[in-house]
């Protein structure tokens, strides 16, 4: 593999709150290609979207606080670039796509503005009539009908899936060489989000940008995603290509959250959930955080004792537990196919 | 804004929802108004603030364009002809001196215009940019400059200009920017709240993602957020300057004889006889002061719910 266009490593996010230091984020590595997809999934609270806005330096500090870590893209480290050098990359490079697009874009001011504001706060020459003519081509590249009049409107005028083009729109405006996309269907009905999803797909074919694609749906993440890190209580448990971790996960979360997806190959009836909570992320833990509510290591030692490295089980798939072996005994060879490097 | 029609054509099918037309219209045709022309209406609407903006313009006609076509001398001494009452050749009568009353009412509201709308500019421009600053940076500068306003607040500011006036020698400019000074804080407070609470909006922080520094933040977000405040403490800060003007010249402190002021014309008043018996000398000055406070606040409180984006 040649150079990664952003490599993370060992990123650690932690948060003062009155009840004592919160480990948002502990410990994450990954890298992400040129042009690749990288999905991003988890339940709530386990530091996807701590890990993207850190990235970005959009963590509130204090009392949010990069405790570790570097991230490096294209060479330079976000984590301890100058500020200046920080709003040249943010929307310039790396482009932002925002969860709830009726709160992520200004109510008083018209759409056409907003959008050509991501496009003058980097070309300061740009005239303010030429970057509303390229947010008109921008809104009708994103599927918009009838930009013209749309630029001239104000987000509330916009329908929910309108709007989270226009927001997709403010984040190609640039060409950016990374899109990160924060849950951007979460907060969209399902026939929009497939809508949107499509869209985004287009968008990130057309301007080659890689795209951290954070969600909660596995669903998602096996539609578009190549790539796939799972993450719980800040660490990531597993990662790999998404057809080797759907058709043989290695970590028990994996397999909890495949088992507790409905299917239509399987004729049971009930779900299976995965028992218990997400674990108090105030206490430091020492083990696998997983392990109160795993299957395997509930009953083990070392699971409680020893935090299990994220290690490599076939290439390009790493999972993070001890006895990952246990779980990938039932279909090996499956473990080799879909793998890319 | 601007005043052109946002008249968006037939919508097509795929453009669903129309703007939710106001409740009182009662128009047959759906027309998209720009929000400039919804202001406006609201502001019609309010037959207080309509009133306040006549009165408010005619003052502002009498005192500035008026002395351009007639002949008004506000300095012209006629000893044989003193405390006239009202009459053809003097509209408001002559003071103690023989000077024209109504010459001098008229530019006196120069000076105490003048003077009030240059302090709540001086007070206003201070009072945004230091506010906006507070809330956008946060941390100690913040903390500085709040308790810089506090430190503003606790000052009884009449004394500090009589001090000032003491130090200095009284003058308009001492007096435009003393007052200024004073009146900083209240709309710093105003505008860092404004600003502290839409920093953490989340378009705040798309506008970071997409590389907006913290000098656009602030002009292009968190100030314009603020301006339906601005305006309306600009006025009451206008009313609030005309009025310790008034208070500060009456006691020899602000504007200095022989220029007129509506403070110092009421100086007169301080004696008696004049209160008793000469009242042209002080009730035309008096009611024009009360007039002109009340106008810019029943204006001010119109603007208010015009601008206010949040009724739209």
């Amino acid at each position: 593999m040649t150079q990664p266009l952003l490599d993370v490593r060992d990123l650690a996010v932690q948060f003062k709150t009155l009840d004592g230091l919160v480990h948002a984020v502990d410990g994450v590595s990954f890298t992400v290609a040129k042009g690749e997809i990288l999905g991003v999934v988890g339940e709530s609270g386990s530091g996807k979207s701590v890990s993207a806005m850190s990235m970005l330096g959009l963590i509130p500090q204090p009392p949010g606080r990069i405790a570790a870590g570097s991230v490096l893209f294209e060479g330079t480290d976000l984590l301890r670039a100058s500020k200046r050098r920080m709003r040249q990359i943010r929307g310039e490079q790396i482009g932002m796509i925002f969860q709830d697009p009726m709160t992520a874009l200004n109510p008083v001011m018209r759409v056409g503005k907003q959008i050509a504001e991501a496009i003058r706060t980097h070309h300061r020459r740009t005239s303010a009539d030429a970057a509303l003519e390229r947010a008109v081509e921008l809104l009708r590249l994103v599927g918009v009908p009838q930009p013209e009049a749309r630029v001239q409107q104000y987000p509330h005028q916009f329908s929910g899936g309108m709007r989270q083009r226009a927001m997709i729109a403010m984040a190609i405006a640039n060409d950016p060489s990374l899109l990160i996309a924060d849950e951007p269907t979460t907060a969209l009905d399902v026939t929009i989000q497939a809508q949107v999803l499509d869209m985004l797909r287009r968008a990130q074919a057309e301007t080659g940008a890689a795209t951290i694609f954070i969600t909660h749906d596995l669903g998602v993440v096996a539609e578009l995603a190549e790539r796939v890190i799972v993450m719980y209580a800040g660490r990531i448990m597993e990662s790999g290509a998404v057809r080797t971790i759907f058709a043989n996960p290695r970590h028990p979360y994996t397999v909890g959250l495949l088992k507790s997806l409905p299917s239509l190959k399987r004729d049971s009836q009930i779900l299976t959930p995965i028992p218990g909570n997400p674990p108090n992320l105030l206490q430091p833990i020492q083990g696998c955080p997983f392990q109160p509510r795993c299957e395997i290591g509930r009953d083990r030692e070392v699971c409680s004792t020893t935090r299990p490295p994220l290690a490599d089980v076939a290439p390009g798939h790493a999972s993070a537990c001890h006895f990952s072996d246990e779980l990938g005994s039932a279909a090996p060879a499956a473990a080799s196919t879909g793998v890319t490097s | 804004m601007s005043l052109g029609t946002d008249v968006v054509g037939p919508s097509g099918p795929l453009l669903g929802e129309p703007a939710a037309p106001p409740p009182d219209s009662v128009s047959p045709v759906l027309r998209r108004r720009s929000p400039f022309m919804l202001g406006l209406r609201r502001y019609l609407h309010n037959w207080l603030a309509v009133a306040g903006a006549i009165v408010l313009l005619a003052f502002l006609v009498t005192v500035f364009i008026l002395p351009l076509f007639m002949h008004l001398d506000p300095y012209a001494v006629d000893l044989t002809h003193s405390r006239q009452p009202p009459g053809p050749g003097h509209l408001l009568g002559t003071d103690g001196t023989g000077r024209d009353v109504f010459a001098r009412l008229v530019y006196g509201g120069r000076v105490s215009m003048g003077v009030g709308l240059a302090a709540a500019g001086v007070a206003i421009l201070l009072g945004s940019l230091l506010g906006a600053i507070a809330g956008a940076f946060g941390g100690w500068l913040d903390t500085v400059i709040m308790r810089a306003a506090d430190i503003f607040l606790s000052f009884p500011s009449t004394v500090v200009v009589i001090v000032l006036a003491g130090v200095f020698g009284p003058s308009v400019l001492m007096l435009i920017v003393a007052l200024g000074v004073f009146e900083w804080p209240k709309s710093g407070r105003v505008v860092r709240s404004v600003v502290v609470a839409m920093r953490e909006r989340e378009f705040v922080q798309a506008a970071r993602a997409v590389g907006a520094g913290r000098g656009w933040l602030i002009s292009r977000h968190l100030l314009p957020a603020a301006l339906s405040q601005i305006v309306v403490i600009f006025t009451l800060t206008v009313a609030n300057c005309i009025l310790q003007e008034a208070a500060l010249s009456f006691l020899g402190l602000g504007v200095q004889p022989p220029t007129p002021s509506w403070g110092n014309m009421l100086t007169d008043a301080q004696s008696i006889t004049v209160i008793n018996s000469m009242p042209w000398l002080w009730v035309p000055p008096g009611v024009a002061v009360a007039l002109m406070v009340l106008c810019v606040n029943f204006v001010g409180d119109g603007l208010r719910d015009a601008v206010d984006p949040r009724q739209r």
